[in-house]
């Protein structure tokens, strides 16, 4: 179905397709799923952070220099600041809200312990103590803090470069402190329960279904991947039925996908009106079907009647 | 809290909804509820919550990861799957975030932790000071051998325009003169001090390979100190760089020996992992080091102000050493005796 869909099918295209999603182990052993933030996000989170930092820093200086009223030791409340701010300023804030600092609650996004326990503070120290390490000294001196010379600040760049390719090519997106704390940065999971595609009722269609019934031949065809794409065009075209938006290419999406079972499990065609109906109908018995089957242990992932592992969730 | 909902349309023909829908509607306002909790924990954290809420959010994290492993196993729902996926994981956050504050773990740390970890690592703390007096002694002994080696051992931008080519008078100048220019003196100031964190955030990250570079930096950095003593103590001016030295010198290189041996500890961690694996045996190692770490940035932190502010105003010689040796003596009483009672871990 999903193959004659697919020229009117833009709603059908999963974003979920280019997620990385890495699977954590509760103590509960009920393994759930995150999502790994990408690089640019987790670096949207840094720079806010360093901005937000400096910021601070630019305000204490200047009241420090107002109230001094000379610029002394600026220099030196300035080098120190720059040390001794921002470490404590992830650290805590990433122990104040488990995890995320202001940049990455901006970004959605916040640190969580891979191993499935809960995020201890020695995680966190250390994942931070070694961002430092990893990042700004060596940052830093590449770009001239610290009298070093050419081959100095060379190898510091070399360095930089050599740190930045590791959660380039770490699965999880980890970079050296993550490795080593046993964290990663996972995207926030949001929770909405979206209608049982199976029981939403839309009071504005005119089929109101039940009129369709299938064979068990009918229903031995289709796995739990066109089924679950099944209820996510049904959710849509629900969605758009209630609000009257129903438009020409939604009829004729209905029209090819119908058109397509009918063709794969033998039903005669079904008349346009009806169609809404009749897909309801179809997902109901297809997925009561593979849900009683998938009771006595057959699991069925696809047309071609894959099967996966039950552990997996996708 | 299974009961079907009030107003159930499924009443009527319950045969006909499927397990999973039936299933669903049975449990959707625990859920919900469930839901509202985490709000208001993400938003104030679990100390925010109410009595009640507290522990319903124990026993409804749990209901939500049952229901996502039967789910798992009955349902092919997306919708569900997806939600309960998403808030399990939000209630698995919440219900395991550090129950702690700020404020508590920063007052745990100087009251007990750091100090215990001090305490434990003194094999390791041993070590390091030991090197860092065979480094004094090298540098003292190769002066007296030859005065050039103090330009190989000092980096000419350190020493400025000390050195054995100076005048004692100059020299002198030096250990007590008020520095009257101002730009001068914070920029020495921060250079130096940016000077020994360097050391000490390299002695500490480098341990990891076997604590050899640990081991060098910290006779490399003796013998600099050495080479200093050396020159010093040749035109009688011995007891006046120790009180230049110590006002701020006790406190900094006591903070770059425990950093040190941080480095130490995990060096032997990698080069004696015991029962454990090579990477299990560091990652243990590193719960104390990462203590020391912070304890050395504390110190590092006070020792930069002593210097920024107290070696340049105060040139009395014996309250240098006063102040010096007392700060000292701070640092060893809390090293000492913080946290001995009560949990120090």
């Amino acid at each position: 179905m999903s193959r004659a869909a697919r020229p009117a099918a833009p709603a059908l295209a999963d974003p979920r397709a280019t997620w990385r999603v890495e699977t954590v182990i509760p103590p509960e052993g009920v393994p759930l799923p995150f999502r790994i933030a990408e690089l640019g996000t987790r670096l949207f989170a840094q720079v806010t952070d360093l901005v937000l930092t400096l910021l601070f820093l630019g305000l204490l200086v200047l009241t420090l220099g107002l109230t001094l009223g000379s610029g002394e030791y600026l220099a030196v409340i300035a080098t120190l600041g720059f040390f001794f701010l921002r470490l404590p300023y992830y650290i805590l804030s990433e122990i104040y809200w488990n995890g995320a600092t202001l940049g990455k609650r901006l970004a959605g996004i916040k640190v969580i312990n891979a191993q499935g326990g809960s995020l201890d503070i020695h995680a966190i120290v250390l994942r931070n103590l070694l961002k430092e390490a990893e990042v700004f000294l060596p940052l830093g001196l590449a770009l001239g803090m610290g009298d070093f010379d050419g081959f100095g600040r060379l190898s510091a760049l070399a360095w930089c470069i050599l740190v930045a390719l590791i959660p380039l090519r770490s699965r999880r997106n980890q970079r050296l402190g993550d490795i080593l704390a046993g964290t990663m940065v996972v995207h926030r999971p949001d929770a909405v329960l979206l209608p049982d595609a199976a029981t939403a009722s839309t009071g504005a269609s005119p089929q109101a279904g039940g009129a369709f019934s299938f064979g068990a031949g009918q229903l031995d065809h289709y796995g739990a991947f066109e089924l679950q794409t099944l209820e996510d065009l049904l959710r849509s075209l629900e969605a758009k039925a209630r609000a009257h938006r129903l438009g020409p290419g939604d009829y004729r999406q209905m029209a090819e996908v119908t058109q397509a079972i009918c063709g794969r499990i033998g039903y005669p065609a079904v008349a346009p009106r009806d169609q809404l109906g009749f897909l309801r109908d179809f997902y109901r018995a297809q997925r009561r079907f593979l849900e009683e089957r998938q009771l006595f242990g057959e699991r069925r992932a696809d047309k071609h009647h894959r099967r996966r592992p039950p552990a997996d969730p996708r | 809290m299974t009961s079907p909902m009030p107003g159930d349309r499924s009443d009527g023909r319950i045969e006909a909804a499927l397990r999973s829908t039936r299933f669903r509607r049975q449990r959707e306002a625990d859920w919900r509820r469930l839901e509202a909790i985490l709000v208001e924990a993400e938003r104030g954290g679990t100390a925010a919550l109410t009595y009640g809420q507290a522990r319903d959010l124990a026993g409804l994290y749990r209901e939500a990861a049952n229901a996502l492993s039967v789910a798992r196993a009955i349902s092919l729902d997306r919708a569900l799957l997806d939600y309960l996926e998403a808030l399990t994981a939000r209630a698995w956050l919440a219900v395991y975030a550090p129950q702690t504050t700020p404020g508590r773990v920063v007052a745990r740390f100087f009251a007990g932790a750091g100090p215990a970890a001090v305490r434990r690592s003194w094999p390791a703390l041993l070590v390091a000071g030991l090197a860092l007096i065979l480094g004094v002694a090298v540098g003292i002994l190769l002066y007296r051998a030859d005065p050039s080696w103090f330009g190989v051992l000092i980096p000419p931008d350190l020493a400025g325009p000390r050195g054995p080519g100076a005048s004692t008078e100059e020299l002198r100048g030096f250990l007590y003169d008020p520095v009257t220019d101002a730009s001068g003196l914070s920029a020495f100031a921060s250079y130096l001090f940016s000077h020994n964190t360097l050391v000490a955030v390299f002695a500490f990250g480098l341990g990891a390979f076997a604590a050899a570079p640990t081991i060098l930096l910290l006779i490399y950095n003796g013998a600099i100190v050495g080479a200093f003593i050396g020159l010093h103590v040749e035109r009688g001016l011995g007891w006046d760089l120790g009180g230049w030295l110590s006002i701020h010198g006790v406190t900094e290189l006591s903070a770059i020996v425990i950093a040190s041996a941080g480095g130490v500890l995990m060096g032997a961690a990698v080069l004696f992992p015991g029962p454990r694996a090579r990477g299990a045996a560091l990652r243990h190692a590193g719960r104390d080091a990462v203590k020391l770490a912070v304890v050395a940035a504390v110190m590092l932190i006070a020792a930069a102000f002593l210097e920024g502010f107290g070696r340049q105003l105060i040139t009395d010689r014996g309250a240098r050493y006063a102040i010096g040796w007392g700060a000292g003596a701070l640092w060893l009483a809390w090293f000492l005796f913080a946290g001995r009672g009560g949990a120090a871990r």
